[in-house]
């Protein structure tokens, strides 16, 4: 099988598995990093999202062939005290620091929830750019 | 529950945490009589044991707060009263002058005081008191103050262990099909190409289906779909949506049983009505869909086996498994993980029946995991319905009679009488109808079904709370008013319904293709109300922007979990309304992911308002009374806004051309 190179959280990996094999799958079984979901496994519901070189990518449908060498960040390496205001839009307030409900409803409306917490996300998220503004 | 020398408190939970908030609520009860500090309680999630000593494990009928604020408070206060007779026998004074607080005994006002630990060697020694006093609820520190959920710290890091993250040694992975043709079984399969695969080690077959066991879960998957299976469909595999929609209303023409009267002669005064007016709701099959699949790992020991599974059902996985591997109860090891998400799903052990039986046929532990298409295709799911409704009026006007005809699938399955469960939202309801007949016809079809949270309140409510609007309508009252007056023996169900229409303007006028509605519903111990704003657009588009909603549960343990319950129903059941419908051809789910089976979305989900109504006692359920007046809120609002009924969900476009 063909070798892979990843860092992960700031940490640099060897993989040895399939090209076809999506980086979530890397992530879960061959790195025990589990904190990145499988839900949907087609790219719909975002539970496997994660920032490949500073974008944001769903795993279950990248191939590990495709980000041989490229920087990995997922929800355990955010903040290792819980620290981090925000552990979920981090791409959002990078491009947008204050956004509204309606630009927070359009950069999450692809991230799926089945328990209905999407108003706490929204309000999460304007706390997180009121506390990062507020630094 | 246990205390050690340090001081530390150790709980063992009896019921799972799927995201409903029990697991703080119930540490909340027993710290509260304890007089705990929070920041010393630990927690530990009870394995599977008799009913004799755990009561039931299971997380169902919105029970957790309500079952278990008895024994956990009597424990919490039980332990208290044994640290203060301690403390009274070290300092030699009557227990009457010792007191506890924040994780010590006082003495008087002295300002002397032990600590529980250095004080439980001494406690454990006493008698277990006989009566158990317990707090006066203006001392209560914890109980109804919105203490932050005990398991989302975990959950934001992604340290919490949910059922596909569990790791043990050697454990493989293994992922099952099960034949797509409910009935049908495994005749069957080629692994030619499958064993091909990098990583796959073997093929196993078990009751339901195959499973290809592997060194990963991508192995795995991609063996299962190199896999050439050959399924005997079985007698249901012409079965389609059309057959089991005209298989239900073929039914409704049929005999009912005669479940419920009230009043002068319902059907006299049907037949004398001067005016009737009739409608047919309609409810879908819906899957539960919870974001983490249906998984369970296992490892069958010689004459042992431990399961780690996401359940709601911590003894119905045990009693499962003991039964598929003929082995006495307590040496099956049921450890119950945190579930991402369950609804009802995971009332269910069938995976776990899975689990144990590849885990015995490869000799070893293994997770056993669905894909997304396998639990979407093979749920237990919301039963489908209809409901024949018709109210009569005599010459003056007058609103006489109502009738109620409930046709569904029934859980039970009993010929010989009435499903009383599948006319939840039909019957025994608290308005006071002029006169009144309920009926149930059974209609059973091969399609798994199951409780999906609130089971079938649901769909009785929406046509319950549907039609009351049609006939406040046809008597030109206001829909508002002619629940309350309806109401009069039930004071906190008015009380819910005048809350949320208040929180909602009631009164106000809406502009053009916007509306305002009503709903209320009582289930599982809660009474709710929802009032709903929703607007239609010119393509014919409903938008729910905001629910306004009442709840009345008796008292509350954490209102914070209560709202979060309340905002989670309100999506939960929006998806029903909006999107959520199983559909069959040839006799298999035709919905995969949730590309077909789409769920409610950031954009989509409205901002809800929780009103908390103590109404006192009972303490009632919380999970899922949130669920059944949203149907009827959302689409009673429609009709406001654009004079069009909808009588069927989920709703369609086209039904407001
Ligand atoms: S698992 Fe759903 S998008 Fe990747």
């Amino acid at each position: 099988m063909p070798v892979y190179t990843l860092t992960v959280n700031g940490t640099r990996h060897t993989v040895d598995v399939d090209a076809d094999t999506p980086l979530l799958w890397v992530l879960r079984d061959d790195l025990g990093l589990t904190g990145t979901k499988y839900s949907c496994g087609v790219g719909i519901c975002g539970s496997c999202a994660v920032i490949v070189n500073g974008s944001l990518e769903r795993s279950c449908v990248v191939p590990v062939s495709a980000v041989d060498g490229a920087e990995v960040m997922t929800i355990e390496g955010l903040s290792s005290d819980r620290s981090h205001p925000l552990q979920r839009a981090w791409i959002l307030l990078e491009s947008n620091p204050d956004p509204s409900d309606e630009d927070i409803d359009v950069a999450m409306n692809d991230f799926l929830c089945r328990c209905g917490t999407y108003q706490r996300i929204r309000e999460a998220i304007h706390r997180a750019a009121k506390e990062m503004n507020d630094v | 529950m246990a205390i050690d020398t340090d001081g530390k408190v150790t709980i063992w939970m009896p019921r799972p945490e799927m995201g409903q908030g029990s697991r703080t609520g119930l540490t909340m009860i027993l710290a509260d009589e304890l007089e705990a500090d929070w920041d010393r309680i630990e927690l530990i999630q009870a394995l599977a044991g008799p009913r004799a000593v755990w009561g039931s494990m299971t997380a169902g009928g919105s029970t957790s707060i309500r079952q278990f604020w008895g024994p956990m408070g009597d424990a919490g206060a039980t332990a208290r009263q044994m640290l203060v007779a301690a403390a009274a026998a070290r300092w030699g004074v009557p227990v009457e002058t010792c007191r506890a607080e924040g994780h010590a005994v006082h003495r008087g006002t002295t300002g002397e005081k032990l600590g529980y630990g250095e004080l439980v060697e001494d406690a454990a020694r006493l008698p277990v008191p006989e009566e158990v006093v317990r707090k006066d609820p203006s001392e209560f520190r914890y109980i109804d103050r919105p203490i932050p959920r005990l398991d989302i710290p975990s959950k934001v890091d992604g340290s919490a262990v949910f059922g596909f993250d569990f790791r043990v040694p050697d454990m493989k992975f293994a992922t099952i099909r099960r034949c797509p043709v409910f009935g049908g079984q495994l005749r069957g399969f080629d692994d030619t190409e499958t064993l091909r695969v990098n990583g796959v080690e073997q093929v196993v077959e078990f009751s339901e289906g195959v499973a290809v066991v592997a060194g990963s879960s991508w192995a795995a998957m991609k063996g299962m779909d190199a896999l050439v299976i050959d399924w005997d469909e079985g007698p249901n595999a012409g079965l389609s949506s059309e057959q089991i929609h005209d298989q239900l209303a073929q039914a409704a023409t049929e005999e009912p049983m005669e479940a419920e009267r009230t009043g002068d002669d319902p059907r006299a005064m049907l037949d004398g009505a001067a005016k009737r007016i009739e409608a047919v709701y309609e409810c879908a099959y819906v899957s539960h869909s919870p974001m983490e699949p249906m998984v369970a790992t296992a490892h069958v020991h010689k004459d042992s086996v431990d399961v780690w599974v996401p359940t709601q059902a911590a003894q119905t996985c045990q009693n499962t498994a003991a039964r598929v591997l003929d082995m006495p109860r307590e040496q099956v090891r049921i450890h119950t993980l945190f579930s991402g998400g369950a609804f009802g799903r995971r009332l269910q052990a069938d995976y776990v029946s899975d689990a144990v039986q590849i885990s015995r046929s490869i000799g070893g532990p293994v997770q056993v995991f669905w894909t997304r298409v396998e639990d979407t295709q093979h749920g237990f799911y919301r039963p489908i319905s209809r409901h024949h409704l018709e109210a009569g009026f005599d010459a003056a006007g007058n609103f006489t009679v109502w009738r109620h005809k409930v046709v569904a699938h029934s859980m039970s399955s009993r010929t010989d009488r009435v499903d009383n469960s599948a006319l939840a939202g039909a019957r025994s309801l608290s308005y006071d109808w002029p006169s009144s007949l309920i009926e149930w016809k059974m209609s059973n079809t091969p399609i798994p079904v199951g409780a999906w949270r609130s089971v079938y309140a649901a769909q009785g409510w929406f046509a319950t709370e549907g039609f009351i609007d049609e006939v406040a309508a046809e008597l030109g009252r206001d829909p508002f008013e002619f629940r309350m007056e309806l109401l009069k023996d039930d004071p906190r169900m008015q009380e819910v319904l005048r809350v949320a229409a208040e929180a909602i303007g009631w009164s106000r006028e809406t502009p053009e293709g916007t509306g305002i509605g009503i709903a209320c519903g009582f289930c599982f111990g809660g009474r709710v109300a929802h009032a709903a704003e929703v607007s239609v657009d010119s393509r014919h588009r409903v938008k729910v922007h905001r629910i306004e909603s009442a709840i009345d549960s008796g008292w509350v343990v954490n209102p914070d979990s209560v709202a979060a319950q309340v905002e989670g129903g309100v999506v939960l059941a929006l998806q029903t309304v909006l999107h959520g419908e199983i559909t069959l051809r040839n006799g298999r789910v035709e919905q995969e992911t949730f590309a077909e089976f789409p769920l409610v979305t950031m954009e989509e989900a409205p901002l809800v308002n929780t009103h908390i109504v103590k109404g006192g006692s009972p303490l009632g359920g919380v999970g899922e009374p949130p669920i059944p007046p949203l149907a009827p809120a959302v689409v009673n609002a429609v009709y406001a806004a654009t004079g069009k009924r909808l009588r069927s969900i989920p709703i369609r476009t086209d039904d407001l051309r």
